[in-house]
């Protein structure tokens, strides 16, 4: 069970743009190998970060509209937002957790 | 972080990892495996397993590593996600240093961080791994069932996945920056009788075009300086594997091509020390090859333990 918050078009406006706090995407496939790699890492951020940042992901072939409006290209990819929606950075297919962790502190100050 | 002293703490959560996990619980030892991504290693990248003993029908790689996990655990071995950064392995405790789960102590060290396919060194080359550019002919080749593909490489490995290709495919470009193959001359005599394979030699990738998704690869011949575009529906990369023992900073003896040097015991130059799956120097690297390591090294370990409780 994905303890990061699953985000779809439903759900997007409320829990993304509305969110009031910085947000992490996780764009991904259940056919992309990586993707399903370095989920159990995104949990773990989900679980740390819990109450200052938003972590979702987002099923790239559930959801293309929210891919296709960040302009998603590889997966996976990770997009951080500011807490007004901005996109501050993104990467794609990092390592591990770590590399995770280092890029959400690279970019916000939690 | 202060937690209690681990029998063997397993480095890695591949087949050979959890292999030796389960064996080692099973023996009544306190064991943990520490991994940085989801249970499996290198098998996860493959779509479906046809050769490892029990599954007839296959099995996806992904699910036999999560398995492979669930069955150690149920024996008692713990399992933690995260990345190894360093060791310390002379003497009779033996320390393990990760990213962010604190340090680990323990009598046993077994290492099981297996091997990853070379890469070319593109830009975005990791975000199109199984998108466009690939490191697993055997694995992936039947994606391109009747399509042009291009391959790099020169070595027998190489020739091997070409010719293995060229079964598949309708064309295969066979990228290679000398004017001569590495490979055996067996293998080289068979490519040059595939009438589908087109070498493509004094040649290196510059690039991949990725415009509305993979179209081709532009090579450059390192003699005339001339670029060509082959368009080809992926690039299959096969330039060698990378053993990932760049945490040890030499503390155990490694063969020439980086191999931690280990025998069938898979004890390695430091007691207490073991190696196993494809991090080990061996003639063959598949999954049942790792496994069967790691089930060898929990022998290998209790063995060590009683000698070092006796001391």
């Amino acid at each position: 069970m994905s303890k990061a918050l699953v985000i779809n078009s439903d759900n997007y406006q409320e829990a993304v743009v509305n969110a009031g706090k910085p947000v992490i995407l996780d764009f991904w496939a259940t056919w992309c190998p990586h993707c399903k790699r370095i989920a159990p890492s995104y949990d773990k951020v989900a679980e740390e970060y819990e109450g200052k940042l938003v972590v979702g992901k987002v099923d790239a072939d559930e959801a293309p509209a929210i891919a296709q409006q960040y302009k998603v290209e590889y997966l996976p990819t990770f997009v951080l937002l500011d807490a007004e929606g901005n996109e501050l950075d993104r990467i794609t297919s990092p390592a591990n957790k770590a590399a995770i962790d280092e890029f959400i502190a690279r970019n916000v100050a939690l | 972080m202060s937690r209690e002293l681990y029998d063997v703490v397993i480095l890695g959560g591949g087949p050979a990892g959890y292999a030796s996990a389960l064996y080692c619980a099973r023996a009544g030892l306190k064991t943990i495996v520490l991994e940085h991504l989801s249970a499996g290693g290198q098998m996860t990248l493959t779509e479906i397993i046809e050769n490892y003993p029990g599954f007839h029908e296959g099995i996806d790689g992904f699910t036999l590593g999560d398995q492979m996990q669930q069955q150690a655990e149920k024996f008692g071995a713990e399992s933690e996600l995260t990345a190894v950064t360093s060791v310390e392995l002379t003497g009779d405790i033996k320390v393990v240093h990760t990213s962010d789960a604190g340090d680990f102590e323990t009598r046993c060290v077994v290492i099981a961080t297996g091997a990853n396919a070379r890469q070319l060194g593109l830009p975005n080359e990791a975000a199109l791994a199984d998108r466009g550019i690939h490191y697993c002919a055997a694995c992936d080749g039947m994606r391109f069932k009747g399509k042009t593909v291009a391959l790099v490489g020169g070595g027998n490995t190489a020739l091997e996945d070409a010719l293995l290709l060229a079964r598949l495919c309708e064309k295969v470009y066979l990228i290679h920056r000398r004017d001569q193959y590495r490979a055996e001359k067996f293998y080289a005599d068979a490519v040059a009788e595939a009438e589908n394979i087109e070498p493509v030699l004094c040649s290196v990738v510059e690039d991949v075009d990725v415009e509305g998704g993979f179209r081709g690869v532009t090579v450059r011949n390192v003699q005339t300086d001339e670029t060509r575009f082959l368009e080809a529906a992926a690039l299959f990369v096969s330039v060698g594997r990378v053993p990932n023992t760049g945490f040890l900073d030499g503390a155990v003896s490694v063969d020439g091509a980086g191999y931690i040097e280990a025998d069938e015991t898979t004890r390695t130059s430091v007691p207490g020390v073991f190696a196993v799956g494809d991090i080990r120097t061996k003639p063959m690297r598949q999954v049942v090859t790792a496994a069967a390591d790691g089930a060898v090294s929990s022998m290998f370990a209790q063995q060590y333990i009683e000698e070092l409780k006796a001391k």
